[in-house]
């Protein structure tokens, strides 16, 4: 496959380095008698990679191959004597990231345009030991199924300990799967986009245009899904009931389907005068997926039974859960949008100019849905319909899913005397959800071998709450020169949340700022700008309802009172038209409610950066950046108990929920990141012979401080443990070394040498049964977790231009 | 004596000076008017020939019909008298406003540039020249090789967040082994934009729905920051962790979430709750899901 790849870049590349030699007799050939110019350019070369480690990360978003490839192409005609142009391109032709562009027409009068676009990526290998990636239905031998579900070790036999084998049966199911990652064939996990687009701009008169454009991209190959339940031991290995929860978890990593197929059209018509203009466009999108769901073998079970209590009884739902032989996961539907959208523009006096755009769409699905389960055996018990697996039960057969969006954008500027800038807008986002609120009797839960008759532990129906929200902000800012060499800006700005459906009705943000841009010379600018911003919430729904299941006093932090600083300096010096030197200082910290028990507490982020280049001869240049990131995050959580533990002496206002304050614990995640650039150009021969470095390096370390902040726990799940610090680590090389034969003609080899390794403890092998803190000896990922590598690619190459 | 008549010589030679001065200028001034492009390319002939190539060059066939060097210029006549360059405007050189004024002359009627005023880049004054070299620039006419080279020359945050853990194909669009599938515009509009942040589309979720439309349609069962907005857990221009999430998950869930046991441990990192994908273990339908048995996203 590989061979016959090369050959046809062989055979490309040759064609199109005949094709460009044969109109190369120099550069911006003049053609059909002067009345049109050609011009372009081809690369190809040979190419050589050699990688250790994981080549899905290094091709994460590329094609690197080796042999005989043709990298671009481009050919540009224009006339000379006529308006006419035609411009081709091609960029890495027959490989996973190739593109095919061309556009031509009549300058001022009309333009089409046609193009070709593929953008791989490749996501990791691992090892499936179900069959059928890439389509709706993963399979494994009924066999298998067969010898894993009569080593199923029941509550009934396992005791009161998660983590007790007391018939062995757990060391033989693990057994069985080790024996089948080690003999299952590796699965790589990918997809590729292909975007085809057409495009006609057409103008009836210089200033008034029409267009329409059409792009269909289809979606192909597999990517990672998990799904998976536990269930919960309360009793710890001391005998401790409760203090010591132990849990078996139990589930499948999945290769998901992707056959996604968007098509998009847009077809508009505006009229640009000089002092007013006004345009309007309908675009049209249409989704279709492929697959409506996944289906999959549950390896551990040949039959459908239910979750039992503690005497494998089916008359609750605690344990022995995940016992279905199909499970159905269902994928995304497809739908269709549209929007119609008015803009335009118009002068008024005092240097005055008011833009305004208003949009209005809708968005539709009406996929039917799958049924609750596809286990048999939950039929008819604890209340399940009696027919479960047949969606013609449901309440309805579809979501009637449509939401209506509408959005404003206006902004109002104006210079009415010359040192002053005034600056107002207003933006509207409504998001109208009309879908239907469809009550369900229940649902099939806990690794749908149960029927569930709320939606959480506080007895909220199970229904559907359509969310819709109004966001609404305006920003008003003055701008003053003060004197020639120093503006400075004032502004304020505020912005107002609505939502439906949520546990929240909304959050109103006010906000200040100030700025300036010092200039006081030609060769260095100053600029600077401050903002204070606080949000304040209305009806954050109490914790522990059936409204809101989450704890008393959490505050999810994109909806929880907030105050921001923000912060920005930059400073840019040209002291000689060799030499520009950049320097950089951003700040932000963000405290979320001071009353608020949970969640995140705090953010904090500052940047510095410095950028110089240096040019002291058109033979020799460098460049060097660095930037420096660090991140605070700061959360306080709590283990929940069954029931409230005496609180002492603690000095805590809440001591009577499942929330002992003795359980709290905090989590500061510290992130600091390092970035290297540095690179030089060199002519050795000048105009001849070129050699071009660079050497980039990202460092990023991640720490995370978890601790109790009250002391001795009540809960062995609430002690906090470290975690190791994660790293992050690219180093990149690239050398050019060139030769121009002519002006038009170059040789040249390449080298790119890239190093990257990631440390992160959560990237496990494919089965950790015996090494979790829970018993997963029926939880089998993929180990789809590689993704450290060290590659060196080298290559030559003739350039030609024409 | 012999002094007093010197000085009065030079007195009268100074006062004829002036009044010969004063005489031409008239003529001078007409000198100073619009010479036309032919004559510019009398002198500038290679520049000429290049620019002929150029977009600008066909700015008649667009409805200026009277375009040419002294349009971006000014009148060339001091200069062509002089050849003094301080006798012509070069807009690279001259206060940003003036320049570009300049090209907005031409370039305000046109989609792109509607929301151009009162954008973050013009408050900013940053100068039409600043980014585009009008004179043999690169695609686009752009000042570097690349857009994303260009923009990441001020946007030093986000060219760091390229080189990281997760991020879009934006890294190097200029060499065969690069990944620039996406440059800045694919998402932004420079030069101004009717959503925030130079974000060219209604909100920040209509432009991610845009590459990824599955995620635009309601479901049965929602999680509200894939409607509200997708930036509550991503980083779009890159991040240290997995998927653009702005902080590691399970931590990320658990600021948020505290319902059951399960999520409220402090967990260890042998947890099952904590490796792979952490909770997205079982809770694998995060963007939504359409199961009548989907209502925690886990089908």
């Amino acid at each position: 496959m590989m061979r016959r790849k090369s050959s046809k870049n062989i055979a490309l590349a040759m064609s199109m380095a005949i094709l460009a030699t044969a109109a190369s007799a120099g550069a911006d050939v003049t053609v059909l008698g002067g009345n049109a110019t050609v011009s372009g350019e081809v690369t190809a070369g040979v190419q050589q990679k050699l990688v250790d480690g994981s080549n899905e990360k290094l091709e994460e978003y590329r094609d690197v191959v080796n042999g005989v490839l043709l990298h671009d192409f481009r050919f540009k005609a224009d006339g000379n004597t006529t308006p006419y142009y035609l411009d081709l391109k091609v960029k890495n032709p027959l490989q996973d990231n190739e593109y095919y562009g061309v556009k031509g027409g009549v300058h001022g009068k009309f333009g089409i345009g046609l193009f070709y676009d593929s953008i791989p990526h490749n996501f990791n290998t691992g090892t499936l030991i179900l069959s059928g990636a890439g389509t709706g239905r993963l399979t494994i031998a009924d066999q298998i199924q067969t010898d894993l579900q009569a080593l199923e070790q029941t509550r009934g036999e396992r005791g009161s300990l998660a983590n007790n084998d007391t018939t062995g049966e757990d060391a033989q199911q693990q057994a069985i799967i080790r024996d089948l990652l080690a003999n299952t064939n590796s699965t790589t996990f990918k997809l590729k986009r292909q975007k085809t687009g057409f495009s006609l701009d057409y103008n009836v008169t210089p200033d008034i245009n029409t267009w329409a454009k059409v792009t269909n991209e289809k979606r192909n190959g597999t990517r990672v899904l998990t799904t998976g339940t536990y269930e919960r031991y309360n009793q710890g290995p001391n005998g401790l009931l409760h203090t010591e929860d132990q849990f078996f978890a139990s589930g499948m990593e999945l290769a998901e389907p992707i056959d996604y197929r968007t098509t998009v059209l847009n077809v508009g018509a505006g009229v640009y005068k000089k002092n007013w203009l006004a345009d309007a466009e309908y675009t049209f999108t249409n989704f279709d997926n492929g697959y409506q769901s996944l289906v999959w073998d549950n390896p551990f079970r040949i039959t459908d039974a239910t979750a039992t209590n503690t005497a494998d009884a089916p008359t609750s739902n605690a344990f022995n859960r995940g016992r279905f032989v199909n499970g159905q996961l269902a994928l995304a539907p497809s739908s269709q949008s549209h929007d119609f959208t008015v803009s335009g523009s118009v002068d008024l006096p005092l240097h005055s100019k008011l833009t305004g755009t208003v949009s209005y769409g809708w968005v539709s699905q009406d996929d039917p849905f799958v049924p609750y389960t596809l286990n048999s055996a939950i039929a008819g018990v604890g209340g399940a319909p009696a027919n479960i697996t047949d969606p013609s039960i449901l309440p309805q057969s579809s979501l009637n899913g449509w939401v209506n969006t509408l959005t404003q954008s206006y902004v109002l500027t104006s210079k009415p005397v010359e040192p002053l800038a005034l600056t107002a807008k207003y933006r509207y986002y409504d998001y109208d959800n009309q879908s239907d609120e469809i009550l369900f009797p229940g649902y099939a839960a806990f690794g749908e071998s149960y029927w569930r008759t709320s939606k959480n532990d506080k007895g909220a129906p199970v229904e559907n709450e359509p969310l819709s929200f109004t966001r609404q902000n305006a920003e008003i800012s003055a701008d003053y020169h003060v004197a020639k060499p120093l503006t400075v800006s004032v502004e304020g700005f505020w912005e107002d949340w609505a939502r439906e459906n949520l546990r929240i009705d909304g959050t109103t943000e006010l906000g200040i700022g100030g700025g300036f841009i010092y200039k006081p010379v030609k060769m260095a600018s100053l600029k600077g700008s401050y903002k204070y911003a606080h949000r304040t919430v209305d009806g954050y729904k109490t914790g522990a309802t059936a409204a809101n299941p989450e704890a008393v006093g959490l505050a999810n932090y994109d909806w929880a009172e907030r105050e921001r600083h923000k912060a920005d300096l930059r400073l840019t010096v040209v002291p000689t038209e060799a030499i520009t030197v950049g320097v950089i200082g951003q700040f932000m910290n963000d405290k979320y409610g001071e009353d608020n028990r949970f969640g995140l507490k705090k953010q904090e982020s500052a940047l510095g950066g410095l950028d110089i280049s240096y040019a002291p001869s058109e033979r020799l240049s460098f460049y060097a950046n660095y930037t420096k990131e660090y991140r605070k995050g700061a959360m306080q959580s709590g283990a929940k108990d069954d029931t409230f533990n005496a609180a002492g002496s603690l000095d805590d206002a809440y001591t009577t929920d499942n929330f002992n304050p003795y359980n709290y614990w905090n989590s500061n995640i510290y992130e600091k990141v390092d970035t290297v650039g540095l690179g030089t150009t060199v002519q050795i021969i000048p105009e001849k012979l070129t050699l071009n470095t660079s050497y980039a390096l990202s460092y990023s370390k991640m720490d995370f401080v978890n601790y109790n902040p009250n002391g001795a726990v009540k809960l062995a799940n609430a002690e906090t443990q470290s975690w190791p610090t994660v790293t992050n680590r690219l180093q990149e090389v690239r050398a050019d070394l060139g030769y121009n034969f002519t002006k038009n003609l170059k040789v040249g080899v390449n080298y790119l040498y890239e190093w990257y390794r990631l440390d992160d403890f959560a990237n496990t092998p494919a089965y950790m049964a015996g090494t979790s803190a829970e018993n997963s000896t029926r939880f089998v990922f993929t180990g789809a977790n590689n993704y450290s590598y060290e590659a060196h690619v080298a290559g030559a190459y003739l350039n030609l231009k024409f | 004596m012999k002094n007093r008549e010197t000085f009065r010589r030079l007195f009268l030679l100074s006062a004829l000076t002036a009044c010969l001065m004063l005489l031409a200028a008239p003529a001078f001034a007409v000198e100073a008017g619009y010479v036309g492009s032919d004559k510019c390319t009398e002198c500038h002939g290679d520049l000429a020939k290049a620019f002929s190539t150029n977009i600008h060059a066909k700015a008649g066939a667009y409805g200026f019909k009277d375009a040419g060097c002294e349009s971006c210029h000014g009148p060339a006549g001091a200069h062509v008298g002089s050849g003094d360059t301080a006798g012509i405007i070069n807009p690279s050189k001259i206060d940003y406003e003036a320049a570009s004024e300049t090209c907005l002359k031409c370039h305000s009627k046109g989609k792109g540039q509607m929301f151009w005023h009162g954008s973050i880049h013009e408050s900013q004054k940053i100068a039409c020249v600043i980014c585009h070299k009008i004179h043999g620039g690169n695609e686009k006419l752009l000042a570097k090789k690349t857009e994303v080279e260009l923009c990441v020359s001020c946007h030093t945050d986000v060219r760091a967040d390229m080189f990281k853990r997760s991020k879009h194909p934006m890294r190097d669009s200029s060499s065969p082994t690069g990944e620039g599938k996406m440059t800045c515009s694919s998402c932004h509009n420079a030069h101004g934009s009717r959503g925030e942040k130079l974000i060219d589309a209604k909100s920040f979720n209509d432009k991610c729905y845009e590459c990824h439309t599955e995620k635009k349609a309601p479901m049965l069962w929602e999680h509200s920051p894939v409607k509200e907005d997708c930036l509550t857990c991503h980083n779009a221009h890159g991040s240290s962790n997995d998927k653009m999430l702005v902080t590691k998950a399970p931590r990320l869930c658990q600021q948020c979430h505290m319902q059951g046991r399960h999520q409220t441990g402090a967990l260890g990192t042998d947890s099952t709750y904590t490796f792979n994908r952490s909770c997205l273990n079982c809770h694998t339908q995060i963007h939504g899901s359409n199961n009548p048995s989907g209502a925690v996203l886990q089908r």
